[in-house]
Formats: structure tokens, C-alpha cells, sequence
């Protein structure tokens, strides 16, 4: 008995034994169950927002904003919209010198994608720096209208696929004209909006009449439009707000009629609440968002206000037993926050948004125009904007000239239009000081390298397994545990099937689903029973950046959750897994820091 | 304080609850989870294009031309299999996420 006792305690020990490695000289031990994440609270990604790259084949564009984000000093978000643009104009035009420029080894076939890291890094570098993410229209996704926010991801996906292509293909060649005149069309259509927006909104307090949206907002998405007393609700809502509002079981579309505005303003007004809230706008944020009793106090004024519009005089035959007769009461906490959100933090204002966005201020300082001009300069606008319309143009002359590289100029002006900020190289982030490495399993001296930054596996093979878990190993820990998050290369076919063996991306697999190359971000370590595993964070959006889906089992990947348990775009695996499937891996290292 | 803790998990219960919301320019879209899948919450009948197409193309393979630059598998699969259109959506924190928006005002995320 004796015997089995000590053998089942000397099995536990073993499941719980730490993660120990060394490469002769460093050694490392990581606690069971222990983990390591850029996201945690302080670290160098703990502000990153989840990247959904849709259509656009620019993983390797998100992986490099990330990155950055987790080198620069200070954590600034970085627009990977930038880095893919830099990327497919700038980072490759030393080859665009004859009929053969494009992605290609030397023998000629094309380059398959996913790892460009320090490539993208290179182009960055090159165009003079990287672009804050708040001068690209496309990913503060403020636009006003859904649709052009559609167009232009379309288009642009189209684009990036068309840029690869466009020497090859006429047929392509004169796709890429029509979408670039798309995307250009889909801004014009949007700033024409802004404008027509801000002229009608202009004599109102717009953070006013977002905080009431908001606020009415968040009562509806509450309701339960089967529960009778809330139907009862929402149709009020309906009828107080008017037609063009769309409340329904799933869509909420509020637009909230002008004198139900003005009458809320001059409420809070009256009620002594806006000096009080300029005095708190005053303070420092952090300071007003720890006061709860002025949260209290907002809601209680929000509530009174919408509890007094929605107040039915009589009884209410449709609700229950038990239920309010004849008032609809709305919760005053529930509502102060978002009122509180809606005005102290300023969110989703249309103006006011737009006011604080440098890429649409940009864009409209460059066509000599001013943000919510009277209708009578609208013709000017208009003419103003009429020149951007001639890329399609310039594109045929391009090709007239026969142009070595035919998109460095469109690259320029799509620039202009989706990152006006960053025209101007004093809004960029000076990255000279950035050094890349891209360290490669297998030989890679038959690929074309721009930037002398990828350091090739063995001559004419791969590294052996151990050696390439250690490069892997070390790479990670070093940089994460120096606050930097790194770039991977992978052959995604580990993604649909765990026991898919691809010799660091060699050997294709069958019959699994999209086995290609990839570019995801490493952000953390963590020892799982006794075994490393690694986590990923992708750029395929909060649910499917963890590419299994509910009720399949993928036994390499464990989906990263955040704290209320639902997905949050990262993932972790298994370390021997990952190893097998990485084509190479990138760190960017600061040679300033010490 | 306690006010705090009870504010700070009703924001958190509006944002991450059983149902998703994700914002698309003055849109709200309210997301319930149907099969193991989030669809707009009138589409728990399961009668919507969202449901019925995911079910006919979920498994579907995508040739490996169209995932180049490693685009988000379930964006093409929506553009290229299933006949919808990819818009991007930000939850509660700003994080992103594309849905697949069908013609008859179903979504799928």
C-alpha cells in the first residue's frame, strides 16, 4: 500500500514539477501553473486593443504595430494601416527594377507571406518613423456611416492583394484603379458626412446629446423584449424618439429628436449639474472617475429626466403583478455611468470625436476646408477634394511611363487620405534606435534580403528540433522578460489540427484547412503541468483570434479568456506544437535602453 | 466603495454578459450565443441566413490563395463561401471584431 502511495505522490510531483531549461549558460525556471503576459496590468501590451485584420492580408502589419507598441517607450498604440502601406510601397521598391519585382526567391516563384517582420520594420524606418494609430481614419473606426467603413476595408483588402499582382496582371492592374477611386470615394463620402453632421449639430452640446444616447442606449440593450413591462419600454422609447430609431430584439439605432435634446440640456442646466460637471471636466480623469458619489448624482439626474419622459399616467395593464404601475423606472446607477462615460470620457461623440481625430482634421486642412463650414462652402469643399479623384488617372500614366515602381506614388497618396496625420513627419515615432532581428529555422539565403536582418537556419536545411525549441525558448524568454513582445512566423496548419507535422512549415499538410503562413505576436509564458506553452496574440478580432471553434477540441490550444471568461484574441499552445509549425522568429530590441 | 464594486460589475455585465454588443458606427448590434456561435439575438430561432449559412460552410475548406497574408479565415469564409459582406465592429473596450452581415439583416460573428 505503502508502494502505491509513495508512486502515485512521485506521479503528482512529476505533474507539478516546474519548467526548467538552459543553454549552458542562462538557466531558467518557471513555477507550475505560473504565466507571464505583456497584458498584465502595468506591462507593455496591457492597453493593446485586439486587432481584426477582416480581408486585409496584413498579419504581419498588425504583428509589427504590436511589437512596436511593446518597444516604444510609453506604449503608444501603433497604426498597422501604416506599417502595411510603408510595407507594400516602400519596403520592397529596391527590387521593383524590371519585369521580375515582385515578391520572388531566386529561383523566380513568388514569396510566400507571413514573414516580413523586419522588413515592415525596415519600410517604418525608411518612411521616417511609425504612425500613432490615432491619425488612421480606418482604425479609430469613428466614421459615422458603416458602409464606408465597409467600402474601405473592401477596397483596401483588394488593394493589398492587387499590389502583389499588379505588374502581372492588366486585368488586376485595372482593379487596383477602380478600388483605389472606391476608397477615395468611400473618404469623400464620409468627410462629406462629417460635415453635413457637424453643420446641423453645431449650435447643440454634442457630449450632451452622445451621454443622452448612450444612456438611453444602454437601458434598451437591458431589455428583455420578451418580458412584457420591457416591451412595454422599448415601444415608449420607440415612440418618444420617433421613426427614423431602430429599436428591435438584436439593432438599436437611436436618433434623438431635437427638442427631446435641447429639453435635457436645459435640464441639466437648470439643475446646476453643468457648472458642476465643467468643474470636474477641469480635473484630472482618474481622479473624477474614482468619485462615485458624483457618478450617483449624474444618474439620479439622467434617470429623473428619462423616468419623467417615460412616465405613463394610469395603469399599465401589460405589466406583471408586482411590477412599477404606470412609471417605467430606469436605474439611476446603471445610467450615471454611462452618462458619466458619455461625458467625462468623452466617447463616440460625432463633433467632438471628430474635433480630437488629427487624421480627419488633416484631411480636411489639406483639401483647404474647415470642419462644419456653412452649406455655401460646401462647393468648395467639393472642388477642393476633386483632385484626390485623379489617382486612377496618374495610375494609367504610370503605367504609360512604365514605372519601375508603380505604387510608391499611390502609396503616398493613399497615404494622405487614411493617415492624413502622418504626412507630416513630426507627428511620426522616431524608430531609428529600433534593431530587428528575424531568426529563421530553416535555410532561407534563397530568399531576397532587403534589410540584412534575417539570420538563416543551416545551409540547405533546418535546425534539428531541440536546437530550434531552444533558439525559440530563449528568444521568448529574453524578450518578454525585457517588457518586449516578439513576432512568429507560423504554418497555420496546427490551427485545425493539433497533430498536423510540418518540420518548421517544410512539409505540406493535407486536407487542413488553410495551411499557410502567418504572422502572429508572441505575448507571454507560462508553465502548464510541467510543459511550456506559449501565448499568442492574432489579429482575426476578440472571438476568432482564437482560431477553435466551440465544441471543437484542439488539444495544442487553449483559448486565452479575459476576466468575465469570454474570448479575448490571444491563445495559448503548446510549445513543442508551436515550435514545429514556426518558420521564423522576430525581436526588436531598443540599443538605446541599457 | 461597495457602490464601486457594484458599478464596476454592472459595467462588466453589460459588456461581457451572456449577450455581446458590438458597435458599428450609430449601430448597436446585440449578439446572442446559438450552437456554440454568436448570431443576432433574433436569429436564436435559427431561421436566419447567419445560422443556416455558417452551418452549410463552417467546415468548408477555403483554398489557401485567398488566406494569404493570413487573413482572418472567418472574414473570407463570409466574402467568398457564404455571400456576405465583413464590417468591423468594436465592443464596449475598443477592441475589434468583424461579423458577417447577410442580406436579410442577419449577422454572424
Amino acid at each position: 500500500m505503502s508502494y502505491i502511495v509513495f508512486f502515485l505522490l512521485l506521479m503528482n510531483m512529476d505533474l507539478l514539477a516546474d519548467c526548467k531549461m538552459s543553454n549552458g549558460k542562462t538557466h531558467i525556471s518557471i513555477a507550475d501553473n505560473s504565466e507571464v503576459s505583456l497584458f498584465e496590468s502595468g506591462k507593455s501590451l496591457s492597453t493593446h486593443k485586439t486587432q481584426d485584420q477582416d480581408g486585409l492580408g496584413t498579419c504581419y502589419a498588425n504583428t509589427t504595430s504590436a511589437v512596436l507598441k511593446s518597444v516604444i517607450p510609453g506604449s503608444p498604440d501603433v497604426s498597422y494601416i501604416h506599417a502595411a502601406l510603408e510595407s507594400s510601397t516602400n519596403g520592397w521598391s529596391q527590387n521593383w527594377s524590371d519585369g521580375k519585382n515582385q515578391y520572388v526567391k531566386n529561383d523566380g516563384s513568388e514569396l510566400t507571406y507571413g514573414g516580413f517582420f523586419c522588413d515592415t520594420i525596415a519600410a517604418i524606418k525608411k518612411a521616417g518613423g511609425a504612425c500613432p494609430s490615432k491619425h488612421s481614419i480606418l482604425e479609430n473606426k469613428e466614421l459615422i456611416n458603416s458602409n464606408v467603413q465597409l467600402e474601405l476595408m473592401k477596397n483596401l483588402g483588394t488593394y493589398f492583394d492587387s499590389v502583389n499582382k499588379v505588374k502581372k496582371d492588366p486585368a488586376k492592374l485595372q482593379k487596383l484603379k477602380s478600388n483605389l477611386a472606391k476608397v477615395i470615394d468611400s473618404v469623400n463620402l464620409e468627410k462629406s458626412k462629417v460635415i453635413q453632421s457637424c453643420e446641423a449639430e453645431k449650435r447643440k452640446d454634442l457630449p450632451l446629446k452622445k451621454a443622452l444616447d448612450d444612456a438611453i442606449g444602454l437601458e434598451l440593450i437591458n431589455l428583455d423584449l420578451s418580458v412584457p413591462c420591457d416591451k412595454f419600454k422599448a415601444e415608449k422609447f420607440q415612440q418618444i424618439l420617433g421613426a427614423k430609431s431602430i429599436i428591435t430584439e438584436d439593432q438599436i439605432k437611436l436618433v434623438i429628436p431635437p427638442t427631446l435634446e435641447s429639453e435635457f440640456e436645459l435640464f441639466l442646466v437648470n439643475s446646476k449639474i453643468k457648472p458642476e460637471l465643467s468643474a470636474f471636466l477641469k480635473k484630472d480623469q482618474k481622479e473624477a472617475l474614482n468619485n462615485s458619489a458624483f457618478q450617483q448624482k449624474l444618474g439620479s439626474v439622467v434617470a429623473d429626466f428619462l423616468n419623467s419622459k417615460l412616465k405613463t399616467p394610469g395603469k399599465n395593464a401589460s405589466c406583471p403583478p408586482g411590477s412599477p404601475n404606470g412609471k417605467i423606472e430606469v436605474d439611476p446607477v446603471d445610467l450615471g455611468t454611462s452618462f458619466y462615460n458619455g461625458i467625462l470620457l468623452q466617447k463616440s461623440d460625432v463633433c467632438s470625436a471628430y474635433s480630437e481625430n488629427a487624421a480627419i482634421i488633416e484631411a480636411v486642412k489639406n483639401s483647404n476646408i474647415h470642419q462644419c463650414i456653412p452649406e455655401t462652402q460646401l462647393d468648395e469643399m467639393l472642388n477642393a477634394l476633386a483632385p484626390m479623384m485623379k489617382i486612377g488617372e496618374a495610375l494609367d500614366q504610370s503605367l504609360v511611363n512604365k514605372m519601375t515602381n508603380p505604387l510608391s506614388q499611390y502609396g503616398g497618396q493613399l497615404k494622405d487620405l487614411l493617415l492624413p496625420g502622418c504626412s507630416k513627419k513630426e507627428n511620426l515615432i522616431d524608430i531609428k534606435n529600433l534593431s530587428c532581428g528575424s531568426f529563421s529555422m530553416c535555410d532561407q539565403s534563397q530568399y531576397i534580403d532587403l534589410s540584412n536582418t534575417t539570420y538563416t537556419g543551416p545551409k540547405g536545411g533546418c535546425y534539428d528540433f531541440g536546437s530550434a525549441r531552444a533558439i525559440v525558448r530563449m528568444k521568448v524568454f529574453n524578450n518578454i522578460s525585457s517588457n518586449r513582445a516578439l513576432g512568429i512566423s507560423v504554418c497555420t496548419a496546427f490551427m485545425d489540427n493539433p497533430s498536423a507535422r510540418t518540420n518548421f512549415c517544410q512539409t505540406p499538410v493535407k486536407g487542413v484547412d488553410g495551411h499557410s503562413l502567418h504572422e502572429m505576436t508572441i505575448s507571454g509564458y507560462r508553465c502548464k503541468d510541467g510543459k511550456i506553452e506559449y501565448q499568442l496574440l492574432n489579429s482575426w478580432g476578440k472571438y476568432q483570434g482564437c482560431p477553435v471553434s466551440d465544441g471543437d477540441k484542439n488539444s495544442a490550444i487553449e483559448c486565452s479568456l479575459d476576466k468575465s471568461g469570454n474570448r479575448d484574441g490571444k491563445f495559448w499552445v503548446k510549445e513543442d506544437v508551436l515550435v514545429d509549425s514556426t518558420n521564423e522568429i522576430s525581436q526588436l530590441v531598443n540599443k538605446a535602453s541599457p | 466603495m461597495m457602490t464601486r464594486f457594484i458599478l464596476i460589475c454592472m459595467i462588466s455585465l453589460n459588456a461581457f454578459g451572456a449577450d455581446q454588443v458590438l458597435t458599428f458606427g450609430e449601430l448597436k448590434v446585440i449578439f446572442a450565443k446559438v450552437d456554440g456561435i454568436y448570431v443576432n439575438r433574433s436569429c436564436k430561432s435559427k431561421k436566419c441566413e447567419a445560422y443556416q449559412k455558417f452551418m452549410q460552410f463552417s467546415k468548408k475548406s477555403l483554398p489557401r490563395d485567398l488566406l494569404l497574408g493570413g487573413k482572418n479565415p472567418a472574414a473570407v469564409r463570409c466574402k467568398e463561401l457564404m455571400g456576405g459582406e465583413v464590417i468591423i465592429g468594436k465592443d464596449h473596450d475598443g477592441h475589434e471584431q468583424s461579423v458577417c452581415q447577410f442580406s436579410d439583416g442577419s449577422y454572424l460573428i
